[in-house]
């Protein structure tokens, strides 16, 4: 039995510093996670300790036929489902205060360098281009490159086969790419450019 | 052209380290003569480094964490002895048949007395709030004032009549509830000096709109239910179980917390209409819960049953 199970069984009895040692070992990916879920550092906070609060109350359900991580990103992943669901009632994505949708940079035409931005301006505007997938291709991309599950660990998290998954991430990864080169933040060569502008023209 | 796209796809399986020796070789030939694929990689490197990024941790998040844990902790402890939502209601019929009984005996100028001793002196809040509905508006169960004690001097003006105030009351909700004997009206009718005698039937009038409203603000986590402990099983609806005297058998209990307990039931017509039949005449209500947020199938082969817990 791993280690973790063996925290797993005894905070099972109720031992809250077991308990602990499993907090220790994934809040920062939890919240790296739930961080990139969400775009806001006070979100991901609530959520992160939602998480764990949820995991303690269902301790009885986990009977170690996964690994503790896909447990615990499973129940992260509904809570940051639940959480977009309840926010996209709230929010308009893409729009100034008028509410007109705010066009993005062209960069076939107008791409400069420049336009690539720095540390946490370029984390801001990858949020918002990862708000832009559909959930599906944003849930493969999370569990894959942020939380760095394999294939076989995403697929059992979201109920599809494994070649399914690196499909789907493909296609997720590459959606991602277009959007962020559309918003001019990723520098790309000449000749990438043009072969993404034929791509595009088809 | 061609060759890119199936470059395209070794470059995202590079990232992932899938790739063979062979497909390594063929990627790093193809990369030193296209720049466009080059970029390509680039980018997806780029932009998994960043997405991989583990940012720090926000300065007391864990003592956060592990105190909203130890909160848990403390109130589950009492939560395994606070009684589900069944019991109170229950005591408070059992106390309204007490009330009745001494109604129906007579008895009422020497009861109140000791009525009042009782509640005050060790009386559960259950009890007081019975002897309230009962006295004063038997159709307003939520008029229950902060002190039981002082509801008993209010007892002998309100409680006269009242029998006949009951029947009719009672009629059009059309609720037949056995009273059980529970502890509450035990206590109460042998503190009042009377034999406690046989269970009697009354026509239940309490009105459990209030109680489920105010516990309404809690919502039965449903994705959650269904893939931390049915494992991402496909369902075909969920009903919500709010309210009644007491909660027949819906079937084995999957999952419970703080406000709700999670039970799961075949999708048979004919059983699920038994099953709703039984919870109603209980005094449930049931309705159909839409707001799960979860897809359901409904060919699936079973459904679920929330009951709202007593709060």
């Amino acid at each position: 039995m791993t280690e973790e199970k063996i925290w797993m069984q005894r905070a099972k009895k109720g031992e809250t510093a077991a308990f602990e040692q499993i907090v220790t070992a994934y809040e920062r990916r939890i919240y790296a996670l739930a961080l990139r879920s969400t775009g806001s550092e006070a979100d991901a906070a609530d959520l992160t300790q939602e998480v764990f609060l949820r995991a303690w109350r269902s301790l009885n359900s986990f009977r170690g036929e996964s690994t503790v991580s896909t447990w615990l990103y499973r129940i992260t992943m509904n809570i940051c489902i639940d959480f977009s669901r309840k926010k996209a009632f709230q929010t308009v994505p893409l729009a100034d205060e008028e509410g007109t949708e705010l066009p993005l940079p062209d960069t076939r035409v107008a791409y400069s360098p420049e336009a690539a931005l720095e540390g946490r301006e370029l984390s801001n505007e990858l949020q918002t281009a990862l708000g832009q997938l559909t959930e599906e291709h944003r849930q493969v991309i999370l569990l894959r490159d942020v939380s760095g599950l394999s294939y076989q660990e995403v697929g059992k998290l979201l109920s599809l086969e494994e070649g399914t998954v690196k499909s789907r991430l493909a296609r997720a990864r590459r959606k991602l790419r277009s959007i962020l080169i559309k918003r001019g933040n990723i520098s790309l060569p000449s000749a990438s450019k043009e072969q993404e502008r034929r791509q595009e023209n088809g | 052209m061609a060759e890119c796209e199936k470059i395209m796809q070794l470059c995202e399986e590079s990232l992932d380290r899938t790739l063979t020796v062979e497909e390594q070789q063929q990627l790093d030939r193809h990369l030193d003569g296209c720049p466009a694929c080059a970029a390509y990689l680039a980018d997806l490197r780029f932009v998994a480094g960043l997405l991989g990024e583990t940012p720090a941790l926000p300065d007391g998040l864990h003592e956060q964490i592990m105190s909203g844990i130890q909160k848990e902790t403390r109130s589950t402890v009492i939560q395994t002895h606070r009684p589900s939502r069944h019991m109170p209601v229950a005591a408070m019929l059992a106390a309204a048949a007490a009330c009745v009984a001494l109604v129906l005996s007579g008895a009422l100028g020497d009861l109140m007395n000791t009525f009042s001793f009782g509640l005050t002196s060790g009386g559960s809040l259950d009890a007081g709030g019975a002897s309230n509905v009962t006295a004063s508006d038997m159709a307003a169960p939520a008029a229950i004032p902060p002190s039981a004690g002082e509801t008993g001097a209010e007892m002998p003006s309100a409680a006269a009549g009242n029998e006949t105030a009951m029947a009719k009351s009672a009629a059009p909700q059309g609720h037949s509830i056995e009273a059980p004997p529970a502890v509450a009206g035990r206590a109460l009718t042998e503190e009042a000096g009377m034999n406690e005698g046989s269970p009697r039937t009354i026509e239940s009038i309490l009105d459990y709109g209030e109680e489920s409203a105010d516990a309404g603000g809690e919502q039965p986590q449903i994705g959650a239910f269904i893939s931390e402990v049915m494992e991402g099983e496909s369902f075909a609806g969920c009903y919500l179980v709010e309210g009644g005297s007491e909660l027949p058998e819906i079937g084995q209990e999957q999952q419970r917390d703080a406000s709700f307990a999670y039970y799961v039931v075949e999708n048979n017509l004919a059983q699920l209409e038994t099953l709703l039949d039984t919870l109603e005449k209980a005094g449930c209500t049931v309705s159909r819960y839409e707001e799960s947020g979860v897809l359901f199938n409904e060919t699936a082969k079973r459904v679920i049953f929330v009951v709202r817990l007593w709060q």
